[in-house]
């Protein structure tokens, strides 16, 4: 079976495992983290045609004819994605278990509203949590990434 | 303070981890089994309950020795809410979490004392 998987077709063999299973256990791409394994978390987050979805919720067979984007595949030509710039730039995370999903929802979210309000955010990033609790340098990230993309 | 930026991002992610066991957070057991033992049954604190204002004050002192801030703003979370909600409705609740059905239990167990 092929993945598309950030760009590149990826043989694969174990369509019956979830997505996140095989980026990680096949394909070595461990950017996406298990944390509940219900899709109640999002640290798994992935995009699949643009759309975050949860890794853990798929299985790899259905994401075989469409294009998968993890945070590895961010960057570009050896420069950081600006949404992964200003995470940085603002601090938004403390142990950044849950930063490549907030990060890819982050794009998904600038991509389809590129300037949203603070409401907006909260709303569209209530699917990733957080335990450190670094909401508040997230948001900043989120609005300056706004900024930097339009 | 050795760095300004990091300090108030740990004292933000201790006031808003303290929110969780101080308003939702509650493992509730049937028979000694865990009925909500996943993040579906469980909440804790998403972006949406992050406070609309969140300001941290670090005070510096000549006599302060150097330490890491750890988790030390966590514990007061709790008993400041619930010193809050006494100020407000004049209601004193114990036990966490601080649910809005312990608040208004207590408010009518007030008004019929």
């Amino acid at each position: 079976m092929i993945l598309n998987v950030n760009g590149n077709r990826r043989d694969v063999h174990e369509g019956t495992r979830t997505l996140l299973e095989v980026l990680r256990d096949e394909l070595g791409l461990v950017g996406a983290k298990e944390g509940c394994g219900v899709g109640m978390c999002g640290a798994c987050t992935v995009l699949v045609n643009g759309k975050p979805v949860s890794g853990c919720l798929v299985l790899a067979a259905q994401a075989a004819d469409k294009e998968i984007v993890t945070v590895e595949g961010l960057a570009k030509d050896g420069k950081l994605h600006p949404v992964q710039q200003a995470f940085i730039d603002e601090r938004a995370f403390q142990c950044a278990y849950c930063t490549p999903g907030f990060i890819l929802s982050t794009a998904a979210l600038l991509k389809e509203n590129p300037n949203p309000s603070e409401g907006e955010i909260r709303e569209y990033l209530s699917g990733n949590l957080c335990r450190c609790g670094s909401y508040q340098n997230i948001l900043k990230a989120v609005s300056e990434s706004s900024k930097r993309l339009r | 303070v050795v760095n300004p930026k990091m300090a108030q991002l740990q004292n933000d992610g201790n006031v808003i981890f303290g929110l969780g066991p101080a308003l939702m957070e509650q493992i509730v057991y049937d028979g000694g089994q865990a009925t909500n033992p996943n993040l579906a049954d469980y909440a804790i604190p998403s972006i949406r309950d992050l406070p609309a204002e969140l300001i941290s004050v670090c005070i510096e002192s000549d006599a302060g020795e150097m330490h890491g801030i750890g988790e030390m703003t966590l514990p007061p979370v709790a008993p400041a809410i619930a010193n809050a909600i006494e100020d407000a409705v004049g209601v004193r609740i114990k036990d966490l979490p601080i649910t809005a059905e312990k608040v208004l239990r207590a408010l009518k167990e007030k008004s019929q004392r």
